[in-house]
């Protein structure tokens, strides 16, 4: 199948463009670079394939309506025909056209084909530099798979399929793989599988628990039924055994009765009525046996007393000292005080002796009396010796005062009199103070004379300035009024001019003459001022030293006129001691003559005297005082010596008396005797009133008891009996009989209700069995017990089933978890058939790799190996197909292998571009379609592309070739091949 | 007599059976998907109580005894309690797939309910007003399957009834799409003088005959995405002299196939608009599970599928349509090319992919299996592939391969 002649009606830039492709050899269309060169190869594709609308507007020219165009083909067996494809006719469907004038559609075309898809023949029959590109970017791990990839299919994305769908194969699942998503779901189903069954086993055991519950029921009201029966057994026997103690009691009293007579004689309520007649009795009885007794024991009390009475006198005696004994206590008392009394006031006279201290004893006070006046003399002895003494003081200090004086005197005066300045130098002081005065008043009058001339030089400046002003001022106006005057020729202004002159040069001379006349008045007022020795403080000094020489000089006047004055007064004093002296003398006769009368007196000062008088007098009153206590006492004690011997007389008397005891004592021991007496005869006289009523007494409670014997002996001989004793036994065996009968009555209507029947059944029964009995209620009771805690655990175990059936009635874990496990399994399934799908691709595509390669690889190396000989100019001979894990291998023409990996890229391209080559060769063996390569040898060097245009050539011979190149080098390197020049569509011949 | 009775007729409950094809639904629609048999349910004993019928008719399969759950019993004999509260007889009878003796956990239902004790042909009285009025007959199945022919144990008993009304879980014997049991023939029935042939078994509703009326209700909720649509039981009004019957849907959850053509589309992006679109055409008033089918002429479709751009979209769209009220989730998705002949071109060609065509053609995929199918773990959860899934991995294989060879 050969290309003939292509005509574009409109496609991408081409419009209205017709191109032959009819050669026999080779074709190079060459065009620069955007020349169209793609576009055109596109065409042809287009044409050949047809594409999808999206592809075909791309194409759409823009300068044109039309898109699409013709081709012309050459088939072997066919011959000639046209195919036409038209964008807007039929979709871009094909129309072809045939020799014989008939029109095919796409099928036919397919058919002529020969299954060649725009995939495929992309892949096989064409080839560019982007195809050398991708494979120089391969990894070179990679490479010899993509090139056996290519060398099988011409796709180089084989390998990267193969590698894609395994990498989707591991993440699905993994045979011993953990992550894959498989192997995690099958994990995650093995747990749901198990939990599923467990409660698939547990829901199962629904039934057996219905089962299991309804047993129970059954079973729970068996028990009832047996524990209503039990319990009504263990109602009998204890109904029975309630009975037997009641038998029991009612044989005892029936057998007790028989003991008793039929009948008993007693009076009608007897008991009763001898206990009243005894209950009146006994009162009356035993207080009779009291009274008598009482009696009894007055009168040997009476007896006994008056025995134990002592004599009348005696006791008469003892009345009397009991009498007098407080009078004597209280003398004796008195006598103690008294003595207390005179021995406080003999330590007291003793003391004031001591405390005195002027050679006194108490014997000589009863010697001393003094008289009524000698209180004042000694009195005023001591005030004349008090006054004596202060005159002398007042003497003698006024001596001390009058020599002070004297003395401050003569020292004053002999001080003043060492300060006084000298006449001469009083003189010179006033001299010094005169001086200064005068220079005082001459420097006022300076100072006057200064202020005046200021204020003239001041008035001089002043009119010395005006003047000056009115000279340029006239000055001027002159200029003025001469100007004015030649100006407006004025002649009269002249006159004006020389008036103003005059008038300013006058007035100025007449200020200047006055001002000198002032400044010589100046000059000659000025006085001239001595120069001054003193200054104002020497002047000041000088004052105050004159001012005290004056007062000095007073003072000393005054100071002898006072020692005169003094020099009197001494004279006075000396009169004044001589008196003095004469007085003392006096006094000192008069205090020796006191002194001899009371010696005593000598031990102490005059100044003392009229306390020793004072306290001398105090001390004989109380001897006076002790004096008296003594006669006291003296009396007191001869009265208490009488009375202690009437008192040892009477103890004497009654045998009492002992020699040790003291007087208190005896005194107690009589007081004891009288009271005994005393209680004595009372005694007496009280049980004698006493018996006398016991006596009478009696008698009355005789009489009473009269009625009531006589009714206790009728009731005797009533009921048959002498004695009480009998009456009452009688009377106790009547109550017992009566007794009997009613309890045995009572017991019975007991048994009637307990065990309604016949009594002596009972009685026979139950007397031996009462064992058994008790027995066999122990094992009734037992067992219901058994029975009760049956139905109970029956019961639990009812209330736990129903619990359980209630819980898995409301669980929805079963329910959940087979849902749970439904889904799980379906996403497996589905993932399963994901892996499927790609485990299908994947072996399918490694088994068609292999199929393929076993049919065709051979071929196609052994055509690569030609072609790379070539290209390589013979540096490599073979090219060694893969086989197991050995790769991709090239022998050099010395016999050394490489594999791919140790080839340069340059040798790789050359051996890529012969594959592809190779490939399209032997696949054109069957399809025989146009090869077309897009610029592949773009980077040959120029060597080498003229090599690959050796064998494009020599392919072109058997197979129609289309190069499309933007390279001068490529269309130069050819020989036999037809190029065609893009640029302006002219054909190009050789 | 002239009283008029009406009745529920409903049949193949199928409660708390397994859905088939939901693989990865999220977990709330997974729930209300487990649900939805006994919401399906619970709308049926509302639809009973309200219209105040006399009875409920459910015509075997009530459960399925291969998953039965205790739950779908417990749920069962709850909505019966419900119906006994209103007075509402149930009459039913035990199919295929709750046959008597697989039943595991036999639950005691309350006494409003009657059932079909064994494969005799027996029947019950209905008594309105202490009086007899309706005779309902039927069986249950005993065993796994009843193949023997049933039509001729039904016959008129009592003549002082008014209506007579027969209950058959079984199929036509014609219809061999699903298994045959209790196989009858149209004629069987309408010979007899019954007034209504309640019938279950088959899961599409269809109405056999008018008159007398003869229908399959089908089941109550689809359970794959065979069973579309709506799904629910007929409520029965008879008279002496009229009947008529209306269906009534119960449904909880539709299964529903969509098609949607993304043939304009030339990115993928593109299709979710086209979908979304379609979606938003649908009538919704339950919620929905979608088959969704996306046809387009660019073969660019497939490859999108194999490079997981449309599971992607999906997942997409599902994200934001699954959580409104009444939800729509894409649980399976399908793709269509029309562009197929290439292969057949391909086939002929002595390249790699006419080689690789023809070796699809010729080669068995099984060995290829074992290694997942076989293993040992998988071998337990791994259902085998049938020989439609076969060809379907394969065809899926190939395509994958051509597109990523083509692939420019």
């Amino acid at each position: 199948m050969k290309l003939v002649h292509a005509t574009i009606y409109g496609f991408g830039k081409w419009i209205d463009y017709s191109i032959d492709l009819s050669s026999e050899s080779a074709i190079c269309i060459y065009g620069e670079n955007e020349s169209g060169k793609s576009t055109l190869q596109k065409f042809i594709l287009f044409m050949l394939f047809g594409l999808p609308p999206k592809k075909r507007s791309f194409y759409r020219p823009k300068t044109s309506g039309k898109m699409g165009g013709k081709l012309q083909i050459y088939d072997p067996v066919i011959g000639n025909y046209t195919i036409e494809r038209l964008d807007e006719v039929q979709n871009g469907a094909v129309t072809c056209y045939t020799n014989d004038g008939m029109t095919h559609d796409e099928t036919w075309l397919k058919e002529r084909l020969q299954g060649m898809t725009y995939q495929t023949y992309q892949a096989i029959f064409s080839f560019s530099a982007l195809d050398l590109n991708q494979v120089q970017e391969m990894k070179e791990d990679d490479l010899g798979e993509v090139l056996l990839g290519i060398g099988l299919s011409g796709s180089n994305n084989i390998y990267a399929i193969e590698k894609k769908i395994d990498v989707h194969l591991g993440e699905l699942f993994k045979p011993y793989g953990k992550k894959p998503v498989i192997n995690q779901r099958l994990e995650s189903l093995e747990a749901l599988f198990s939990s599923l069954n467990r409660l698939k086993s547990e829901e199962t055991s629904y039934r057996d628990k219905q089962e299991t519950a309804a047993r129970l029921n059954d079973k729970i009201e068996q028990l009832q039924i047996t524990l209503k029966k039990e319990k009504s057994h263990r109602f009998e026997i204890e109904k029975q055994l309630h009975a037997v103690p009641t038998i029991r009691d009612y044989q005892h009293y029936t057998e007790r009765l028989q003991v008793y007579p039929e009948s008993i004689t007693f009076p009608e309520n007897g008991l009763d009525r001898l206990e009243k007649a005894k209950e009146k009795l006994l009162p009356l009885e035993s207080e009779l046996a009291v009274l008598k007794n009482n009696e009894k024991r007055y009168r040997e009390k009476m007896d006994t007393l008056k025995a134990a009475q002592t004599e009348d006198k005696i006791y008469k005696e003892a009345v009397d000292i009991t009498r007098q004994q407080q009078t004597f206590v209280e003398i004796k008392k008195s006598l103690e005080k008294v003595e207390v009394t005179s021995n406080k006031l003999t330590l007291q006279i003793n003391t004031e002796i001591d405390q005195l201290h002027i050679g006194l004893e108490q014997t000589d006070l009863a010697t001393i009396h003094f008289p009524f006046h000698i209180e004042n003399t000694w009195q005023q002895l001591k005030k004349d010796t008090d006054q004596l003494k202060l005159e002398k003081d007042q003497l003698k200090q006024e001596e001390n005062e009058l020599k002070h004086q004297r003395n401050y005197l003569l020292n004053q005066i002999q001080e003043l009199d060492d300060g006084l300045l000298s006449e001469e130098q009083i003189q010179q002081l006033r001299d010094q103070v005169n001086q200064y005065k005068e220079f005082d008043v001459l420097t006022k009058i300076k100072s006057e004379s200064e202020q005046r001339e200021r204020t003239w030089k001041n008035r001089i400046a002043k009119q010395e300035k005006n003047s000056r002003i009115s000279l340029i001022a006239a000055i001027i106006l002159s200029i003025v009024a001469g100007i004015t005057a030649i100006s407006f020729k004025l002649p009269w202004l002249h006159a004006v001019m020389i008036a103003f002159l005059i008038v300013g040069t006058g007035t100025w001379v007449w200020s200047r003459y006055t001002i000198k006349g002032m400044e010589e008045m100046l000059s000659s007022t000025d006085p001239q001022l001595n120069v001054l020795q003193i200054t104002k403080e020497e002047k000041e000094k000088a004052e105050r030293s004159i001012a005290d020489y004056e007062q000095n000089r007073t003072a000393y006047k005054a100071l002898k006129e006072r020692e005169k004055t003094r020099d009197i007064q001494y004279i006075k004093w000396t009169e004044k001691k001589r008196t003095l002296e004469e007085k003392e003398k006096r006094l000192y006769e008069q205090i020796d003559k006191q002194v001899k009368t009371y010696p005593f007196l000598q031990y102490a000062d005059v100044a003392f005297w009229p306390e020793i008088y004072h306290r001398m007098q105090r001390l004989l009153d109380v001897y006076e005082t002790y004096k008296e206590t003594v006669n006291e006492a003296k009396q007191l004690k001869d009265k208490l010596d009488q009375y202690k011997a009437k008192v040892i007389h009477l103890l004497q008397q009654i045998n009492k008396y002992n020699a040790g005891q003291s007087w208190e004592n005896q005194l107690e021991i009589i007081a004891a005797q009288q009271a005994n007496d005393e209680e004595t005869k009372q005694q007496i006289s009280q049980y004698e009133s006493l018996r006398i009523e016991a006596g009478d007494q009696q008698r009355d409670i005789e009489q009473k008891m009269l009625p009531y014997k006589k009714e206790k002996n009728d009731l005797l001989a009533s009921a048959q009996v002498n004695t009480e004793d009998a009456y009452y036994e009688k009377a106790n065996q009547l109550e017992e009989k009566q007794e009997i009968i009613k309890a045995l009555e009572k017991l019975r209507i007991q048994l009637d209700s307990i065990l309604p029947g016949s009594l002596e059944q009972c009685f026979h029964d139950n007397e031996t069995d009462e064992n058994k009995l008790t027995m066999d209620r122990q094992q009734t009771i037992e067992s219901i017990d058994e029975t009760e805690q049956q139905i109970e655990a029956a019961r639990q175990e009812l209330a736990e089933v129903n619990a359980a059936l209630l819980n898995m009635e409301d669980s929805e874990s079963y329910s959940e978890t087979i849902h749970q496990y439904a889904m799980e399994k379906e996403q497996l399934n589905k993932l399963a058939k994901e892996w499927a799908v790609l485990k299908t691709a994947k072996e399918m595509l490694a088994e068609t790799m292999r199929i393929y390669r076993d049919k065709y690889l051979n071929k196609v190396i052994e055509a690569t190996s030609a072609y790379f000989r070539h290209l390589t100019g013979n540096g490599y001979q073979t090219v060694y197909a893969p086989v197991g894990d050995q790769p991709f291998q090239v022998e050099t023409n010395d016999a050394i292998r490489y594999t791919i990996n140790e080839l340069s890229q340059g040798t790789v391209d050359q051996l890529y571009v012969s594959l592809r080559m190779a490939i399209s060769e032997i696949m054109s063996e069957k399809h025989r379609l146009p090869f077309i390569i897009d610029d592949a040898f773009v980077h040959f060097d120029a060597v080498r592309t003229k090599r690959v245009m050796e064998i494009v050539e020599s392919i072109g011979e058997k197979q129609q070739i289309i190069i499309f190149t933007c390279k001068k080098e490529v269309t130069a390197s050819t020989k036999h091949t037809k190029v065609i020049q893009l640029a302006d569509g002219i054909r190009i011949n050789e | 007599m002239g009283r008029e009775i009406s009745f529920i007729h409903a049949a193949d409950l199928h409660l708390d059976s397994l859905f088939k094809g939901l693989a990865n639904t999220p977990e709330h629609i997974f729930q209300e998907i487990r649900e939805s048999t006994f919401r399906a349910l619970d709308r049926l004993v509302q639809t009973a109580i309200d219209k105040k019928v006399d009875f409920v008719l459910i015509v075997g399969d009530l459960f399925d005894n291969e998953a039965q759950s205790l739950k779908s019993q417990i749920r069962l004999k709850k909505a019966f309690e419900a119906l006994n509260r209103h007075n509402i007889y149930v009459y039913m009878s035990y199919g295929n797939h709750d046959f008597i003796n697989g039943n595991i956990h036999p639950v005691t239902f309350p006494e409003n309910v009657f059932i079909f004790p064994d494969e005799q042909v027996r029947h019950f009285i209905y008594e309105k007003d202490g009086e007899p009025l309706v005779a309902i007959y039927g069986f249950s199945y005993e065993n796994r399957a009843v193949n023997n022919k049933k039509t001729t144990e039904y016959e008129i008993q009592r003549k002082d009834v008014s209506y007579h009304i027969a209950t058959l879980h079984g199929s036509l014997k014609s219809n061999t799409a699903h298994d045959v049991y209790a196989p009858f023939q149209l004629t069987d029935l309408t010979e007899k003088d019954f007034n209504y042939w309640a019938l279950g078994h088959i899961h599409k509703r269809e109405i056999l005959k008018e008159n007398p009326p003869i229908i399959y209700p089908g089941n109550i909720q689809g359970r794959n995405r065979k069973e579309t649509g709506e799904k629910g039981c007929y409520h029965v009004v008879l008279s002496e002299s009229n009947v008529t019957m209306s269906f009534i849907p119960l449904q909880a959850i539709a299964f529903r196939p969509l098609m949607v053509d993304v043939s304009a589309c030339t990115e993928a992006g593109q299709m979710e608009t086209y979908i979304q679109t379609a979606l938003d055409a649908i009538k919704q008033d339950t919620a929905q599970l979608l088959d969704l089918t996306l046809v387009s002429d660019n073969p660019k479709l497939k490859q999108w599928e194999n490079d997981k751009y449309v599971e992607d979209i999906i997942e997409l769209i599902n994200e934001t349509t699954a959580h409104q009220q009444n939800w729509t989730y894409i649980f399976r998705y399908a793709v269509q090319t029309h562009v197929s002949d290439m292969d057949m071109e391909q086939a002929k060609g002595d390249h790699f992919i006419g080689e690789l065509s023809r070796h699809f053609d010729e080669t068995s995929i099984q060995p290829f299996m074992k290694a997942l199918y076989q293993q040992k773990s998988a071998r337990k959860f791994v259902d085998l592939l049938t020989g439609d899934e076969e060809r379907e991995v394969k065809s899926e294989a190939k395509s994958l391969l051509l597109n990523e060879l083509l692939k420019e």
